[in-house]
């Protein structure tokens, strides 16, 4: 028996994505936001309606959006759903509904406390279904909402302390003020809930997070499927923020609990999972993906921005490029420069980008490793530059000394300019130096400096790496090759629509579950260590060294 | 979710080679892996980190974000991964031991900055009187004085209205419906002046004018002073006032037409001018009377408070209520306070009922500190010799009730409770206007908000 339907696109009808991002497109600049405005002008012959989660409301795009694109802001704070009156006001004031609100949300509470995720999706598709008919603001923001909040995790947490194995999660007891936060957060948290998800016939969600919270109302509320993009790990990601914030500890918990059980859920719903390299994967099999629905779709740049560079610096110069950020690891850097200086005193380091607002004590940090080492003469903080590409001109070798990347740009735009990258082992690294660099462990600075004197000694193998670097972006990073992928990868998720008279996915997972049909996907290359099946949009090339 | 605890020699069974090099996952495993002595190294630099984690996962991100790789761990560490070697570190004693800690913080501090509020509500109160009393003795115009009184009342709602507003976006500036809202404030004090010196028939034509050019300065320039102080620029929203305060003196002395215009203007326009600058961003909310209308319930309330004092003060006189116009600081200090502490007391207590007993503590204290300084303060203005009036005895006794009243309906109104404050406050004006004694109105009006205050605690989100 035929489980799906499939509608692939024809000539006549464009497909059209409901395109779901949390603080990047088209809001903000950045990485992840040129990312999906290359995919939306690369498919020009798609409509995409975005649903951008935000903050505070923006007032103004930071990207120009082409024709085929259309956008609407969902903020989690500002003025509440149904603030400006009308049916979603009337409705949400209602005590009838307001109890079946507090109903589904004394359930995701449960859900949270007891780290239940089929808890958590059955409590959040009400939650989704009701977000529809009213607001949940008032609801959410009661007293009875903080009470429940309350009651349900002090009890809880009362009961799981007394039969607590030595590997299960810890839930502390809340104060009041615990609980307080919690129900406040949460309020905004689930305000997307509120918003009608985009008529499409594919969803794409661009993070995890939020930006799935969206998809998941859209496959709840309308059918549509949806794909989910990771550049990074969402919640390895928070777990990273949380790691020195302030905040108190049961708050915390519960957040953190909140992310992991969303994260969960979309990977789970997901009807495709596309990380952007295959190191992510580890984590999104850890918390549930299905690795049959995990394909690897490494982000692609356009090499005729990145031309070959002509010749090379005449001085032994080092290049880094990125925001000073203490994941990007520049004192190891510094460190390990220092050492290469010491073999060559004519050595330059060129540290080009800018400082994010609150990583300024780092910034000073660095500079009073830098002067310290009494490198101040060799050492420049450039800043901001207008080309990216002058400065990777700037260096016979380009450095990347992070602890934590996700599949870096600044790696594969070098290396399409002829530079070859001395660069860490972590994330996706790997797979995009390949064996056109040298990759050496983080936070090792006499392994990076050994790397980059090697280099720096030795212009014929700059030379050769240079140009095994370039040869490699142009087979496996290549923008054409990323849309290429998302191309097919959207009548894959399409396919997975249920049409009108099936039941929903829970009711068919209770009858042995849906299969997963990825015949469309079946391109003749596997992952690097077999098991990840066919890499979407890079058909024929070799595999990836790197990590399995 | 969880495991019976395991016997030391079950322990010792679960760990091993296969457990540890990742062979076998560890959930195959009927125990928590023990630390192998390698990992022992990654554990003295998280085990500080690892009693505030949660959860394995967490402490993997952590390991990660370290620098250490699956690879890493696998080759140098010995352990069968990230994973697993963050159970291995997490299975330690003391993980997530520090979760339970409650960390309430210092006791919170009293905002002594805040009470220097008080004489600055004062300062365009005083620039207009002095105007109002130039006005009058020069050009015989007995409205005037109307206008300001009706000018002064109306500022007490409408400072309430701009500081709703302020509060609506709390993360910026919402230059737009702030600007809007003191500009409405102004035309309300221009018309309002001209309808209070026309209605009561004072003054003639001249009068109606000089009223409604004053009740339209006051009103612009007590909105831009409760601009000023809701963003914070004390010292802005003091400057302010003192040209025009200099040159009402003046007029007041010397009673002359320009001189009384050139007050007038400054009292309008140098606070105006210096609001402007501080309202520049203009925020998210949109200068719109839908941005003023969630604000008009404390506005109403602010504007039955003052009803009552006028009531009040037609009883025992203007005088009477300097006291509490002086102490507006000392007052919203003393509710700041006690917000803060009901906050800390949430981060300590886990029980409602505990709290609400900590919370009533609190408050009702507040309002004890408040009304015996009313009194002293009260007390200490009567021994001023004449001019100064001197307070009859009832006056004087009704101080403290009235004091704990007014901090216990001030800590209410913030607590979504202005419905029924308004309600209470007209009545207390009414029943003041019919003669009822403040001696007897004032413990009355107090006792009536004992058990609003005591509901109240029970409302969680009043610890916010």
């Amino acid at each position: 028996m035929r489980l799906f339907d499939t509608f692939p696109p024809t000539p006549d009808h464009q497909t059209r994505v409901a395109l779901y991002t949390e603080g990047t497109y088209p809001q903000a600049h950045g990485g992840v936001s040129v990312w999906v405005d290359q995919l939306v002008r690369g498919l020009s012959d798609h409509l995409f309606s975005v649903q951008a989660i935000s903050g505070l409301p923006y007032r103004k795009a930071a990207l120009e959006l082409p024709p085929n694109v259309s956008a609407e802001q969902v903020p989690l704070w500002g003025a509440a759903p149904g603030a400006a009156g009308g049916r979603l006001a009337e409705v949400g004031k209602r005590p009838e509904f307001r109890e079946q609100v507090l109903g589904a949300y004394g359930a995701l509470i449960l859900s949270l406390c007891q780290l239940d995720r089929a808890g958590f999706i059955g409590a959040a598709r009400r939650l989704s279904r009701l977000g529809l008919s009213g607001s949940l603001t008032p609801a959410l923001g009661s007293d009875r909402a903080a009470k429940l909040t309350l009651d349900l995790w002090s009890r809880e947490a009362r009961v799981q302390r007394e039969g607590r194995g030595p590997l299960d999660p810890r839930l502390p007891a809340p104060s009041v003020h615990d609980a307080l936060q919690v129900q406040s957060w949460l309020e905004h948290a689930l305000r997307p809930l509120c918003t009608p998800p985009p008529e499409a016939d594919v969803g794409h969600a661009v993070s995890n997070g939020f930006a799935a919270l969206l998809a998941l109302h859209g496959l709840w509320q309308r059918g549509t499927p949806f794909l989910l993009t990771e550049h990074g790990i969402y919640l390895r990601e928070r777990y990273l923020e949380f790691r020195r914030s302030a905040h108190a500890p049961g708050f915390k918990v519960m957040l953190l609990r909140f992310y992991r059980l969303l994260c969960e859920a979309a990977y789970a719903e997901a009807a495709l999972v596309l990380p952007g390299s295959y190191y992510n994967r580890r984590w999104e099999e850890r918390l549930g993906a299905d690795p049959d629905k995990i394909r690897c779709v490494y982000n692609g740049i356009d090499p005729g921005n990145f031309p070959p560079a002509e010749g090379e610096p005449a001085e032994p110069v080092v290049s880094w490029v990125g925001r000073v950020d203490p994941l990007k690891d520049l004192e190891t850097l510094i460190r390990a420069f220092d050492l290469v200086r010491r073999r060559r005193p004519e050595a330059r380091l060129r540290l080009f980008g800018g400082t994010p607002a609150g990583n300024e004590a780092y910034e000073r940090h660095c500079r009073q490793v830098t002067a310290d080492l009494g490198l101040n003469d060799h050492v420049r903080f450039e800043g901001r530059v207008d080309q990216i590409t002058d400065a990777y001109r700037a260096g016979q070798v380009v450095a990347l000394t992070s602890v934590s990347e996700g599949f870096p740009y600044t790696v594969i735009e070098s290396m399409a300019m002829g530079r070859p990258p001395v660069a860490t082992r972590v994330g996706g690294v790997p797979e995009a130096v390949g064996e056109a660099g040298l990759i050496v462990k983080p936070r090792d600075a006499m392994g990076v400096a050994s790397a980059l004197g090697k280099l720096l000694d030795d212009a014929p193998l700059r030379q050769r790496l240079g140009a095994a670097a370039r040869e490699r972006v142009m087979e496996l990073f290549t923008l054409q090759g990323c849309l290429d992928a998302y191309r097919r990868a959207y009548p894959v998720a399409q396919a997975t629509r249920l049409p009108d008279w099936m039941p929903g996915p829970e009711e068919i997972a209770g009858a042995g579950g849906p299969a997963f049909s990825d015949a469309a996907l079946r391109a003749p290359t596997t992952g690097p260590s077999g098991s990840g099946g066919p890499r979407l949009g890079l058909p024929g090339r070799a595999a990836p060294r790197g990590e399995g | 979710m969880s495991r019976p605890p395991l016997t030391p020699s079950e322990a010792e069974a679960a760990l091993g080679f296969e457990l540890l090099s990742g062979r076998k996952r560890e959930e195959e495993a009927t125990g928590p892996p023990a630390l192998p002595n390698k990992l022992r190294e990654i554990d003295l630099t998280l085990r500080r980190e690892r009693e505030w984690v949660a959860d394995p996962l967490e402490l993997a991100a952590y390991i990660e974000a370290d620098g250490l790789s699956d690879e890493g761990l696998r080759g140098r560490y010995g352990a069968g991964g990230l994973f697993v070697a963050a159970e291995a570190l997490y299975a330690q004693a003391g993980s997530g031991q520090a979760l339970e800690r409650r960390r309430s913080g210092p006791a919170p501090r009293f905002p002594w900055v805040m009470v220097q509020r008080g004489p600055l509500y004062l300062l365009p109160g005083l620039s207009g009187l002095l105007l109002a009393y130039a006005f009058e003795s020069r050009a015989n115009a007995a409205g005037v004085t109307d206008a300001f009184l009706f000018a002064s009342a109306f500022g007490w709602g409408h400072s309430m209205l701009l500081a709703s507003v302020r509060y609506a976006e709390p993360f910026g500036v919402p230059g737009r419906a702030l600007r809007l809202a003191v500009l409405l404030g102004g035309a309300a004090g221009l018309v309002g002046g001209a309808v209070v010196a026309g209605v009561l028939g004072r003054g003639g034509a001249t009068g109606v004018v000089w009223a409604a050019l004053l009740g339209g300065a006051v009103a612009l320039a007590g909105g831009s002073a409760g601009t000023l102080l809701a963003l914070g620029a004390r010292a802005q929203a003091a400057v302010a006032f003192v040209p025009a305060l200099l040159l009402a003196g003046a007029a007041f002395l010397r009673p002359e037409p320009w001189l009384e215009l050139c007050a007038l203007a400054l009292l309008a326009a140098l606070p105006l001018t210096l609001c402007w600058a501080a309202t520049r961003s203009p925020g998210e909310l949109p200068a719109r009377w839908g941005s003023l209308r969630p604000g008009l319930g404390l506005a109403a309330y602010g504007w039955a408070v003052a009803l009552a004092f006028v009531a009040l003060s037609a009883r025992v006189g203007g005088w009477a209520l300097l006291p509490v116009v002086l102490s507006a600081g000392l007052l919203e200090a003393l509710v700041w306070n006690v917000q803060e502490r009901l906050q800390h007391a949430a981060r300590e207590v886990g029980d409602v009922a505990q709290l609400a007993r900590r919370g009533l503590g609190a408050v009702l204290l507040a309002a004890l500190v408040f009304g015996v300084w009313l009194l002293a303060l009260a007390a200490a203005l009567d021994l001023l010799p004449p001019p100064a009036p001197a307070l009859t005895r009832p006056t004087l006794l009704a101080m403290p009730a009235f004091g704990a009243a007014l901090l216990l309906s001030t800590w209410l109104a913030n607590h979504r409770r202005e419905p029924i404050l308004t309600g209470a406050w007209l009545a207390f004006g009414l029943l003041a206007a019919f003669g009822v004694p403040a001696l007897w109105l004032a413990p009355l009006l107090t006792l009536g908000l004992f058990p609003l205050t005591a509901l109240t605690l029970r409302d969680l989100r009043s610890y916010l």
